[in-house]
């Protein structure tokens, strides 16, 4: 990092070791922060973390938000369906390269995992909670069945609902294709050059400890008006050891490396900003 | 047969996500300072290094501390 920012630096002033370091982390602070501040749908914070046993120093990015996100007027907003539900769609299907979210899919797996054995559907389910539950008939009717859960999704959660787009409103049609655009950008970054990946075994050497952490990200696309009981029991180990809230971890084994870095920040960070602008949109009604 | 409901040891009470996520505790982010004495922050004010005084940095080798009558190990 040091060798990054005298690089950067217009005069050949002298510093102390510890001036330096001041120097140093004000220079590389500034640089993020800039890139990172018109981010407002997540908090998102970058430490620069010490290789140990050979391994070069790594920049990791950290999501700080937890929750739901702010979905917009794609949950609360009285736009037609179709066109939440596209909105809501493309969302799901991206937002996962560069954020730690998870959506209903994911929370159906997981509630299926811990009720029903991975069972899917409502008679397997029941055989399920019967046989590994030792539940009666008569409890079994109390507990939540997987066609229950399903029918709880407000129809602009369920993709099939989903507007062609052709048949959005011109400034809707362009923000998906806004999103869609800055999402393929995204992943077409090398995976060794990219602010927004991690590899597990990697982010296991480099941050003792995380395997104590849930698997599961501390974002949600699921809302909590119709989910706060599922969204609450998955959420457990979560809340007493930490979530996966890591958005990316990037070693870096040389110092041309910290170039590539900010330039995958500056993708992502005009991904995220498609996103939020998607959910500010609020189309007008027809 | 299934251990009678009276038996089992009732969960821990917990806060839910929404309340838990609204008080902000928990956060694993961040270590908070443990609670001490004013004289243990005291303490804790000479140890720490001030960066942008160089009074504060050790001189190397470190000096023993008067109170020790054996010269460190090394």
């Amino acid at each position: 990092m040091g060798r990054w920012v005298s690089a950067r630096e217009a005069t050949s002033k002298r510093y102390t070791r510890v001036g330096a370091r001041k120097r140093i982390e004000q220079v590389f602070n500034a640089a993020v922060l800039e890139i990172l501040e018109p981010i407002e749908l997540v908090d998102l914070r970058v430490a620069v973390l010490v290789g140990e046993d050979d391994n070069p120093p790594a920049i990791a990015l950290v999501c700080e938000t937890l929750g739901q996100l702010d979905l917009g007027w794609i949950e609360t907003g009285d736009a037609p369906i179709p066109w939440r539900a596209a909105a809501y769609a493309a969302l799901g299907e991206t937002l996962g390269t560069a954020l730690p979210v998870f959506g209903y899919q994911d929370l159906f797996d997981e509630i299926s995992m811990y009720y029903w054995d991975g069972e899917i559907d409502d008679e397997s389910a029941r055989r399920s909670l019967a046989a590994y539950q030792g539940l009666s008939a008569e409890e079994i009717e109390e507990q939540t069945l997987p066609s229950e859960m399903n029918a709880r999704r407000p129809d602009w959660m369920i993709g099939a609902n989903a507007a062609k787009p052709a048949c959005l409103p011109k400034e809707l049609a362009q923000a998906l294709h806004r999103l869609r655009d800055a999402h393929k950008a995204l992943e077409h970054l090398a995976s060794d050059r990219n602010a927004w990946h991690f590899d597990s075994d990697a982010l296991y050497e480099y941050v003792p400890g995380i395997e104590e952490c849930s698997s599961l990200p501390p974002l949600t696309l699921v809302p909590f008006e119709e989910f706060a009981r599922e969204l609450d029991d998955v959420a457990r180990h979560g809340m007493e050891m930490g979530f996966m809230d890591f958005c990316g971890l990037c070693p870096l084994p040389e110092v041309s490396r910290i170039d590539a870095w900010f330039a995958s920040l500056r993708l992502g960070v005009q991904f995220l900003l498609a996103a939020q602008d998607l959910v500010r949109l609020d189309p007008p009604n027809p | 047969m299934p251990p009678a409901q009276s038996a089992a040891i009732p969960a821990a009470p917990r806060k839910t996500l929404l309340e838990w996520i609204e008080h902000d505790d928990g956060n694993t982010t961040g270590f908070p300072q443990p609670p001490c004495s004013a004289q243990a922050q005291a303490l804790h004010a000479r140890i720490l290094l001030d960066p942008a005084n160089h009074k504060g940095e050790a001189a190397e080798p470190l000096q023993p501390p008067a109170g020790l009558r054996l010269a460190p190990l090394g």
